[in-house]
């Protein structure tokens, strides 16, 4: 270690003595960026598959392409990664975003995992004035902060504009006369679902759109059949669940068995895990998603073959939309050329990303026009809504019967 | 008829709680060992079961001739030396149990960081015997009542194993005073091992059981810890029958009060009646003095 | 066999921190006679049981049980070498009936018995000590001197050769007492080797062949009961303020 530390200053000395003074300023050894994610504890497992994950398999991609071109010093520059575990705790994630910027000194820091971690690290980021692009967060509230947080990106669509188009869309079928519009909401009592769940009701209510159950169940619920049951009774025709992964998984394992198959079927966070495929086979098609990304976006193939050599499965949108925040991350970098990181907020913030998941531009600091749904047409996710934008596909309806 | 249906969901629930408090209590109620690990069997049982079935179609319920044997040895091996050893350590009983839950929530780590770095963090589940079967007029999923039948049979077995035969008489007798136990020669060490290891093989059934129906990941097994916890300590400890009543009384509250006051409730439910058995009956809802 | 003592014990010692609760402790406890140990309060008189049967572990020192050492040896492992005892503060197992608290001692013990057998034994053993009424009451319901009537039971359904007693007549009425005295002495009659902790003079007087006083963790008198109850130093350390 120390010998090493000699050689290199002794190294840079005669380069000092021998060489003429050079034009370009000298192009940094590497660009050092940093981030905390939960690798252990409750939030390690979606931390790992749809953040950590990501992270290596960004850098992984730049290095081999020889780093991130600095126009400055005319040279590609590889990137560095530093990385802690925040153990599932938001105060660790505060600490440790500090402690990279303070102590570590990175060039860059990325978000974390989680709305609550993203929202309490932020104004973090903030202080000190780095630029971030948050994924995996979404709440009522991103939508207010922009201008006091102005170097924090949001990427994620906001549960307003996910769930409008899922009002519309019933409001539309039901004046075909397609379906009556009953409609039957369930969501998890946690953040997420709830503000979706509200966020719907609003909706509806500015459609028009009749309510006919709206309740929640509680985080880790080990049985959701005698509210299915209670729904039936009811007949809807349109099925929302505002859900994490192991109740989306439960809630249409038991909507199979019990005969529960309204024509418009929706659930949340876990529908397009490649897990949820594997589980539920062809019975997947049709259903409909929180969330999606362009599958014909260009360079999505080529990444999911990377991502397959490097893990060994399968990717999930979540995965594809953080790389992509990467990609927006490199190339605002690029057109500045060198690490600024007002330069690289105000790029970020004015300029327009092409991306393997969609097309980011940034207003407000919120990705305005996201992808809102999606849905299982044969073995592929596809993106339903909005339905304006480059890459959407129609909506398949009704769901095939199960 | 929907009400018969919420009382069977409880019921159907309730059995799993019991088997699963039922495994804790022969961890912390015999073996005097608070294992915050002890969620960890039930992920291995889950995972043994999803991959035996997923790469060979092996039947989940013959993938327990895996599991359950590995976690017996693997919980046997944990008691022996790293557990076991603390307690010639420890100078008090307050220190042991500090100790104890020190060690075990590092256990806890170790295992979910190997679970995610082997298996990745996401969600796995697959279908088995999702199909609807038509009880007293209620439907119920076959998955379920197979994984409650199956909870219900090892209880019971496991009830009767403790009541009826010389082993589980020095069981019980270690679980009320192991010094008085040990004077009547009964081998204290060797069958709290024994104990410790049975109660994390029960864990891996019992996860074996679970991933028939719920999907799971790398970090369920404290999620399973914590329910066995308050079953066990509602139930009482070291009171086997109590920890099946208790089970089956908590999965009720849950359904009941899910359908009569509102779903998103239960969980507030579950902790109220939590506390009022802590105020009430501290010693345990069915112990007896 | 040999000639010696059943029980030998030499320079047993044990501290607690900085308490020494038992200094350089000799006892010799002759085959089929029974030997009792006295001293105030404090004096460690049960903490020499406990050393014995190995619930504790000891700083030094020696037990022989029939010549062969046992200090060391886990607490069951000393119960299957035929020592068994009975607590000052009772423990007998509150969920379990007395029944079953009698059983647990026959089915382990030193001869572990097959369930049939042990229960056909058990209801013999039950009626000897006077609790045949209260077989299917559990532990808990159980009257003071009944929990230490079960105790004893337990400990005998163990099969001892040496029963250690400590404070066994403690709390009970004179006609219980008498009952006791009785009860002991036929154990002893049939075969056993008994150390008893009594405070109960006239228990003392009534069934020791040999009489051990313990003050501060060390032996200050032993001899003939009669000799020793009397001797003035005994005297003045029971009624004196030398351990208080
Ligand atoms: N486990 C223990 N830890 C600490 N001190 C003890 C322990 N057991 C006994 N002692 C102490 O040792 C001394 C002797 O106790 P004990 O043997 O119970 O006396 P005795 O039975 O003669 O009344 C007392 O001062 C007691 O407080
Ligand atoms: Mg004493």
């Amino acid at each position: 270690m120390q010998r090493r530390t000699v050689l290199k200053g002794g190294a840079s000395l005669i380069g000092a003595g021998s060489l003429p003074t050079i034009a370009r300023a000298q192009a940094p050894k590497s660009i050092r960026i940093g981030y905390a994610v939960a690798l252990s504890g409750p939030y390690a497992p979606g931390a790992q598959s749809t953040t950590w994950s990501q992270y290596k398999l960004w850098a992984k991609d730049v290095n081999d392409a020889g780093g991130i071109m600095l126009k400055k010093y005319g040279a590609k520059v590889p990137v560095e990664l530093i990385d802690y575990d925040d153990r599932s705790q938001i105060e660790e994630a505060i600490r440790l975003v500090e402690r990279l910027i303070l102590n570590d000194k990175v060039d860059l820091v990325l978000a974390p995992w989680g709305t609550a971690t993203n929202l309490a690290t932020a104004p973090v980021f903030n202080k000190y004035e780095y630029p971030v692009i948050h994924f995996t967060a979404s709440a009522d509230r991103v939508a207010q902060l922009g201008p006091r947080w102005p170097y924090s990106f949001w990427a994620l669509v906001q549960p307003k504009p996910a769930t409008a188009p899922l009002a519309t869309m019933v409001k539309k079928l039901t004046t075909e006369g397609k379906i009556k519009g009953r409609v039957a909401i369930m969501h998890v009592a946690d953040q997420l679902g709830v503000e979706m769940a509200a966020a719907m009701q609003e909706a509806c209510k500015k459609e028009g759109v009749e309510i006919v159950y709206f309740k929640s169940y509680p985080l880790g619920a080990s049985d959701l059949s005698p509210q299915i049951r209670e729904m039936m009774a009811l007949n809807p025709d349109a099925f929302f669940a505002f859900s994490y992964p192991s109740d989306t998984f439960m809630v249409t394992e038991q909507s199979h068995v019990l005969g529960f198959s309204p024509p418009i079927y929706y659930t949340g966070v876990g529908t397009p895990f490649p897990a949820y495929a594997a589980k539920f086979g062809a019975k997947k098609n049709g259903v409909l998603i929180y969330g999606a990304v362009d599958s014909t976006a260009p360079g999505q193939k080529e990444y999911r073959e990377r991502h397959k050599a490097m893990y060994n499965r399968d990717v999930e949108i979540g995965s594809i939309g953080t790389y992509a925040t990467m990609q927006i991350l490199q190339k605002a970098i690029e057109q500045v050329g060198e690490i600024d990181r007002k330069k690289i907020r105000d790029a970020i913030a004015g300029g327009t990303f092409e991306t393997i998941a969609d097309v980011y531009s940034f207003k407000g600091q919120l990705h305005q026009n996201a992808w809102a749904v999606g849905q299982w047409q044969g073995d592929e996710v596809v993106a339903v809504y909005p339905e304006n934008k480059r890459g959407a596909k129609p909506l398949m309806f009704p769901k095939p019967k199960w | 008829m929907i009400l018969f249906e919420v009382v069977l969901s409880g019921v159907l629930v309730g059995g799993m709680y019991g088997l699963i408090a039922l495994g804790l209590n022969l961890q912390y109620g015999i073996a005097r060992m608070m294992n915050l690990a002890y969620g960890e069997a039930l992920m291995g049982g889950a995972y043994t079961a999803f991959w035996f079935f997923m790469l060979w179609r092996i039947d989940p319920l013959a993938s327990m001739l895996f599991s359950v044997p590995v976690a017996f040895c693997g919980n046997w091996l944990i008691y022996r030396y790293l557990l076991s050893p603390l307690i010639r350590r420890a100078a008090n009983q307050e220190i042991l149990e500090a100790d104890t839950i020190l060690v075990t929530f590092g256990l806890l780590f170790v295992f979910q960081g190997l679970a995610l770095v082997q298996w990745g963090g996401e969600y796995r589940g697959y279908t088995y015997l999702a199909v609807p079967i038509d009880l007293l007029g209620a439907t119920v999923a076959l998955n379920r009542l197979m994984a409650f039948v199956a909870a219900v049979v090892l209880a019971l077995a496991l009830y009767w194993l403790l009541r009826s035969t010389r082993l589980g008489g020095a069981l019980r007798a270690i679980a009320i005073d192991p010094v008085a136990a040990q004077l009547v020669a009964v081998d204290v060490p060797r069958l709290s091992a024994l104990a410790f290891a049975a109660g994390g093989a029960i864990m891996a059934a019992a996860g074996t059981l679970v991933s028939m129906f719920l999907s799971f990941n790398a970090s369920i097994g404290i999620v399973y810890t914590l329910k066995a916890l308050i079953v066990v300590i509602m139930g009482g400890v070291g009171r086997m029958l109590g920890c099946l009543m208790a089970g089956l009384l908590l999965g009720l509250a849950e359904a009941l009060g899910a359908y009569l006051v509102d779903p998103g409730l239960t969980l507030a439910i579950n902790f109220a009646l939590f506390l009022l058995v802590l105020l009430v009956r501290p010693q345990g809802l069915f112990s007896r003095g | 066999m040999t000639a010696g003592p059943l029980l030998a014990i030499q320079g047993l010692s044990k501290s607690f921190g900085g308490l020494q609760a038992v200094r350089d402790f000799d006892l010799d406890v002759p085959e089929r006679s029974i030997v009792g140990l006295i001293g105030p309060n404090g004096s460690g008189k049960t903490t020499v049981l406990n050393l014995v049967t190995g619930e504790i572990a000891a700083d030094g020192g020696s037990v022989r049980l029939d010549g062969r050492e046992i200090l060391g040896r886990p607490a069951f492992r000393v119960c299957r070498a035929r020592i068994a005892r009975t607590f000052q503060l009772v423990r007998v197992l509150p969920g379990m009936t007395t029944r079953e608290n009698v059983l647990i001692g026959r089915l382990f013990g030193s001869a572990p018995a097959t369930p049939e057998h042990a229960r056909k034994e058990i209801d013999a053993l039950l009626d000897r000590v006077g609790l045949s009424d209260l077989a299917d009451q559990t532990g808990a319901q159980l009257t003071y001197i009944d929990q230490k009537r079960v105790e004893l039971a337990r400990a005998l359904a163990t099969q001892p050769r040496l029963l250690l007693l400590d404070e066994w007549l403690a709390g009970l009425n004179p006609r219980e007492l008498q009952i006791g005295i009785e009860l002991i002495r036929r154990i002893r009659d049939e075969g056993m080797t008994i150390v008893m902790i009594e405070h109960v003079m006239e228990a003392i007087r009534a069934l020791c062949d040999h009489v051990v006083v313990m003050s501060a963790g060390g032996l200050i008198a032993a001899g003939a009961p009669d000799s020793v109850l009397n001797d003035p130093e005994v005297a003045r350390v029971y009624l004196g303020d030398d351990d208080a």
